[in-house]
């Protein structure tokens, strides 16, 4: 025998209109909201916003690059690159191009470079060193929706692909 | 972004997430609940600000939120079928004493929540002595005592 789902129908002489079709179509679509906000819980937690194993990109060539596939608008995103440099006495330069610059403001570059250029199109940043060098820039998106640029690391080129959520 | 695009878009989505959670949670009955909204509140302020703390900007999003508020009321008195959408109504959950339980689950109430309004608002000491309690379209629960 099937358990009778259907909720309770009530006959009052109290003035009220319950709308109760409409209201058994809220409750179903309680349920879905609910279980959509607790994909958005999951997703989140592993990174499609950000700040998760799903956003962590890693390219690897002479250097790695380690940066976020997704991020979101006006927060403080990392760009590390690490490089082992003990063979080579010019250190490290770091080349953005102007384009990719131009949708993330810099708040920040741990260490500090030895020396900024500005070429019209790119920005350099030199860092001597020698050993395992370690760089980590703090980019601010300024910008929603994809972002798809690279930067350059000793002439070697990485290409960096960014979705901006609002 | 712009201040009316992003008072737009955060009054949007509390207002859904509010439909979703259900009417009681809006009656801050527990403590759950009342950490929820102050939580809730203080999440959102950074995203309508943004980096804007100029006057101007704050003169925008309120204007911006008075004015969809303005704008949901206009139109909830044009269409009932708005009005019902965007604040549900009300729904007896207890008729002459005895609970309607499928009812009550639905809209995630329990007897404890009926006989504590009972309790507050008619000084009733039992779920017999309730003819009707409904449960209001802002979460709280009203209750119509029997004659004797």
């Amino acid at each position: 025998m099937s358990k009778d789902k259907s909720i309770e129908r009530v006959n009052t002489d109290l003035e009220i209109d319950e709308h109760l079709p409409m209201q058994e179509r809220g409750w179903k679509m309680q349920t879905i909201g609910m279980y959509f906000i607790l994909a958005i819980v999951l997703t989140a937690s592993i990174g499609l916003f950000g700040d998760g194993p799903m956003s962590k990109r890693i390219n690897e060539n002479i250097a790695t690059v380690e940066y976020e596939r997704f991020y979101r608008f006006q927060s403080r995103m990392e760009l590390k690159v690490q490089i082992d440099n003990t063979n080579d006495p010019k250190g490290l330069a770091v080349k953005f191009p102007s384009k990719y610059l131009e949708h993330f403001q810099v708040d920040s570059v741990l260490p500090e470079p030895e020396k900024t250029t500005f070429n019209g199109d790119h920005i350099q940043y030199q860092f001597n060193g020698k050993g395992n060098i370690m760089i980590t820039f703090y980019l601010i998106p300024q910008r929603i929706g994809r972002i798809d640029g690279s930067i350059e690391i000793n002439n070697n080129r990485f290409v960096l692909n960014h979705f901006i959520f609002p | 972004m712009n201040p009316v695009v992003r008072g737009l878009a955060v009054y949007l989505f509390v207002y859904v997430v509010f439909r979703i959670l259900g009417k009681r949670s809006l009656s801050e009955i527990t403590t759950f609940d009342f950490v929820l909204l102050v939580i809730i509140s203080e999440a959102t302020t950074d995203a309508l600000i943004g980096e804007d703390y100029s006057l101007v900007a704050c003169f925008i999003m309120v204007c911006t939120l008075v004015g969809i508020d303005y704008l949901f009321s206009v139109i909830k008195n044009k269409s009932k079928w708005f009005q019902v959408v965007s604040e549900g109504a009300p729904l007896i959950i207890v008729e002459h004493g005895k609970p309607l339980t499928k009812r009550m689950k639905k809209s995630r109430v329990d007897e404890e929540d009926v006989l504590e309004a009972a309790r507050e608002t008619h000084g009733l000491e039992r779920m017999s002595q309730i003819k009707y309690a409904v449960l209001e379209r802002d979460g709280k629960i009203s209750i119509i005592p029997e004659q004797n």
